[in-house]
């Protein structure tokens, strides 16, 4: 009797939980889900960040809320909002650093802050290759012309970025890879000061993303040589790709959005269908257009693939760049 | 277009009622942040961006400049009155406006502070509309060599900060220097003392250091007090200026304008340098400096006019060139993105409303928070009548607020007690807290420009030398020390000769 009891307490017990968790999955969300920026307001990803939780409150059926908590590169943020539970209610707004600072790490010898494998990639939103750049004033006016220069004269030359082994550092040092030849690095702390000391002439090449620059070489300050893309931008229509010129050096700035690992079947598919529906925002499209960010959807198994190929393929450049 | 027409043109544009209620409204937000220590225009400007998404972009502008040059109105109050800097630019306020404070004179730093900075914040608008074109290509042309040698010239002011012994003003800044060096080196991607705490991966940061050091152990240190100084009941007659304060501020605050203004126009500067090179300048030029550190007036209005006059400056870069000078103004390039608007060295010609517009609007802003200021002095100094267990707590609790809102990491708030209890025996042993601050600023900085310096050289020191900004600055630096040393060394020589002689005679 006691035992038959027994049991169908517990069967009862295990089909609530069961209803529960199906429940719960079913509605989310419940309650407004916070996305984590791991950069400080006001940058491109900021930027980025904000207009998806703005549009994006319709198609969730719950507002969405940034959260900036910079640090690290991007580390600090990260770090938190894996340290959160997969629940779906901690997402992050994912960028190609993800791809980089593991691999950095590892080769610097010290424990990885995260990996790939941390991640489910809800949706790739933009993919903008970036621009490189030299002072107007400066003799170079095609890539050929600075890679000449700068194997006639090795190591003199020199670039800014806006961080080590960052998306502004890396792009060149596969162009060196390829073409054989060497450049110094200047590093500098964030795009801003890196844009300057170009502009400035103390460093004669950078690389920098097409919303910030297109002012400057508008205003006939800096020239771009090339971009790091199949295909030439549409705000740049002068300046040629890498495809175009036979490189295989090609790279983007992606902003993705990215859940934990162990995050229910359930949640990921509602945030894949809400993103779906928000890469068709006229809303979003035209900030997107604002801040000169490529379009580049990709849902989230094709880019999971995709991420899984640019995430091996950085581990073999960032072995011959980095210096332990 | 002359520039009294452009003038005319950006007035038009920041009379209409609507942008002066936005010019009013950031005025009292910025002087709200600026109060509260550790919260600074940053976090204001950022929680509005969204709300100016659907605003006019020259509004959105206005409202947000006018948020980052009225925190530092609002900076100089905490300064004074409770010896916690709000900023890294408020930070030689404390010097000698909390001795001011606590001498009764409250009230005179403050309005002097107000009007210093209302003087300095019009004369630096002026600047800005003036020479702003011309001053965008030397904000470019500085680079790191000319950054290693204004941090050099920095350091070396440091030194002129002391009241007390000078061993122990640079020994305290050497620590801040050793401070700075935590975190992931930007050069070679190291991590320095970070013993695997990423909350230590960008060093140990100004606000947490600050708020322990001032603010926490300030609390302690009165707490451990057998007896408390009197709570201040300060009248009506002692809280305006006198006129001989007037006199002892004209000239700095006059001086500190040009400086403020010239180091705020640099992108990325360290506008705290201006501030103690104008505590410095005015130190040598005083009849009298040895008042300086014990509650001087012209300590309080030259660094106070150097850092309203760094945030004119400071609009240059993101105006005439496209490129924001620090963390408050590239919230508001973003602001200027997201309304579609480029900002570039073609602003001017493409937006002349909005460039304008936002100039006037600055004018017609300092106007209004010196306005705003005045009245609020006698709120803020009848603080000080609050008893100590109220408001020490409350003290304590903004410097937590400050320190955790940084980036929501609780880490911060360990590192600001801890250098709390440090703060409060650094007080016990007679250690001066503000050079350890300013040298953890100045550090990493120095650090950064020397060596992109000599990436830049290939490894040649010649960098420094052959370029004349740096040349001249640095040049400026060693005089300066040398000067400094000078007394005391031909103090020495003539006590030798005077024995030699006597022995000799």
């Amino acid at each position: 009797m006691k035992h038959r009891v027994f049991v169908a307490v517990m069967g009862v017990a295990a089909a609530s939980v069961l209803f529960a968790t199906w429940a719960a999955a079913q509605t989310y969300p419940t309650k407004p889900v916070t996305l984590v920026n791991p950069f400080p307001p006001g940058g491109t990803l900021d930027l980025h960040a904000r207009a998806v939780a703005t549009a994006i409150g319709p198609f969730l059926g719950q507002p969405m809320v940034v959260e900036n908590k910079a640090g690290a590169a991007g580390a600090a943020g990260t770090q938190s909002m894996l340290a959160a539970k997969p629940d779906g209610y901690t997402l992050l707004q994912g960028w190609t650093g993800l791809s980089l600072i593991p691999h950095v790490d590892a080769l610097m010898g010290r424990p990885q802050l995260f990996k790939r494998e941390d991640f489910i990639p809800i949706a790739r939103l933009t993919a903008s290759p970036p621009l490189l750049a030299v002072n107007a004033e400066s003799p170079w006016k095609t890539l050929a012309d600075l890679v000449a220069e700068a194997k006639r004269r090795p190591n003199e030359l020199r670039h800014s970025s806006g961080g080590l082994y960052g998306i502004s550092h890396i792009p060149l040092e596969l162009l060196k890879l390829e073409s054989g030849f060497q450049m110094r690095h200047v590093p500098f702390t964030g795009g801003a000061p890196a844009l300057t000391a170009l502009l400035g002439k103390n460093v004669d090449a950078s690389i920098c993303y097409p919303g910030v620059c297109l002012p400057q070489v508008r205003a006939g300050k800096i020239r771009a040589l090339v971009v790091f893309g199949a295909a030439r931008l549409a705000d740049y229509p002068d300046v040629p790709s890498v495809k175009e010129l036979g490189s295989t050096a090609e790279f983007y700035g992606w902003m993705s959005i990215m859940a934990q690992k162990g995050t229910p079947p359930e949640v990921v598919t509602t945030l894949r269908g809400a993103l779906a529906k928000l890469v068709r925002e006229p809303s979003y499209k035209a900030v997107m257009m604002q801040i000169g960010e490529t379009m580049a959807y990709l849902d989230g198994e094709e880019f999971a693939r995709a991420w899984d190929t640019e995430y091996r393929k950085m581990e073999e450049v960032l072995k011959a760049v980095v210096k332990k | 277009m002359g520039v009294l027409d452009n003038a005319w043109m950006g007035f038009a544009v920041a009379v209409t009622p609507r942008n002066l209620l936005y010019a009013l409204a950031g005025c009292l937000i910025g002087t709200l942040v600026g109060v509260l220590p550790g919260v600074g225009p940053l976090a204001g400007i950022s929680l509005l961006l969204p709300a100016t998404f659907g605003m006019d972009p020259a509004a959105a502008i206005i409202l947000l400049a006018a948020i980052y040059y009225g925190s530092q109105y609002g900076g100089s109050t905490t300064s004074i009155l409770m010896n916690i800097p709000g900023e890294s630019s408020s930070v030689v306020t404390c010097l000698d406006g909390y001795r001011m404070a606590q001498q009764g004179r409250a009230g005179p730093a403050l309005g002097i502070a107000a009007f210093g900075s209302y003087i300095a914040g019009t004369l630096s608008v002026a600047g800005l509309m003036l020479f702003a074109p011309l001053l965008a290509r030397v904000a470019v042309d500085f680079g790191p060599p000319e950054f290693f040698a204004l941090m050099v010239l920095g350091l070396v002011l440091l030194g002129y900060m002391s009241s007390g012994s000078m061993l122990k003003t640079l020994m305290m800044a050497a620590v801040g220097l050793i401070l700075g060096t935590v975190g992931i080196d930007p050069i070679t991607g190291y991590l320095r003392f970070t013993y695997g705490q990423t909350v230590l991966a960008d060093g140990i940061g100004f606000i947490p250091v600050a708020m322990g050091l001032f603010g926490v152990g300030e609390v302690l240190y009165s707490l451990g007090e057998k007896v408390l100084p009197a709570v201040q009941r300060p009248s009506l007659r002692t809280m305006l200026p006198t006129r001989q304060d007037w006199k002892d501020s004209a000239g700095p605050i006059g001086r500190a304008s040009v400086i403020g203004f010239l180091i705020g126009i640099l992108p990325g500067s360290a506008h705290v340098v201006s501030t103690f090179v104008s505590y410095a300048l005015e130190r040598r030029l005083s009849k009298h400096p040895e008042r300086f550190g014990h509650g001087a007036i012209e300590g309080v209005a030259g660094p106070e006019a150097a850092n309203n006059a760094a945030t004119g400056g400071a609009m240059i870069p993101l105006l005439s060139v496209g490129i924001p000078s620090g963390p408050a103004p590239a919230v508001m390039m973003a602001a200027l993105m997201i309304h579609g608007v480029r900002p570039g060295p073609l602003l001017m010609q493409e937006n002349p409303r909005l460039f304008w517009g936002v100039i006037a609007s600055m004018y017609v802003g300092n106007l209004m928070l010196l306005i705003l200021n005045l009245p609020l002095v006698g709120l803020f100094v009848n603080l000080l009548r609050i008893p100590y267990p109220i408001l020490y707590p409350v003290v304590l609790l903004f410097t937590v607020i400050g320190s955790y809102g940084i980036s929501g990491n609780i880490g911060d708030v360990v590192i600001m007690f801890v250098f709390g209890v440090i703060g409060y025996l650094m007080r016990h042993l007679r250690f001066d807290a503000a050079p350890v601050v300013l040298a953890l600023v100045l550090g990493p900085q120095l650090e950064n420009s020397f060596r992109q310096s000599l990436l830049m050289s290939g490894g040649s020191f010649a960098i420094f030398f052959a370029r004349p900004a740096s040349a001249v600055l640095l040049a400026a630096g060693v005089a300066l020390l040398a000067l400094a040393c000078l007394p005391p060394l031909a103090r020495r020589i003539r006590g030798r000769l005077l024995a030699g002689g006597a022995d000799g005679a």
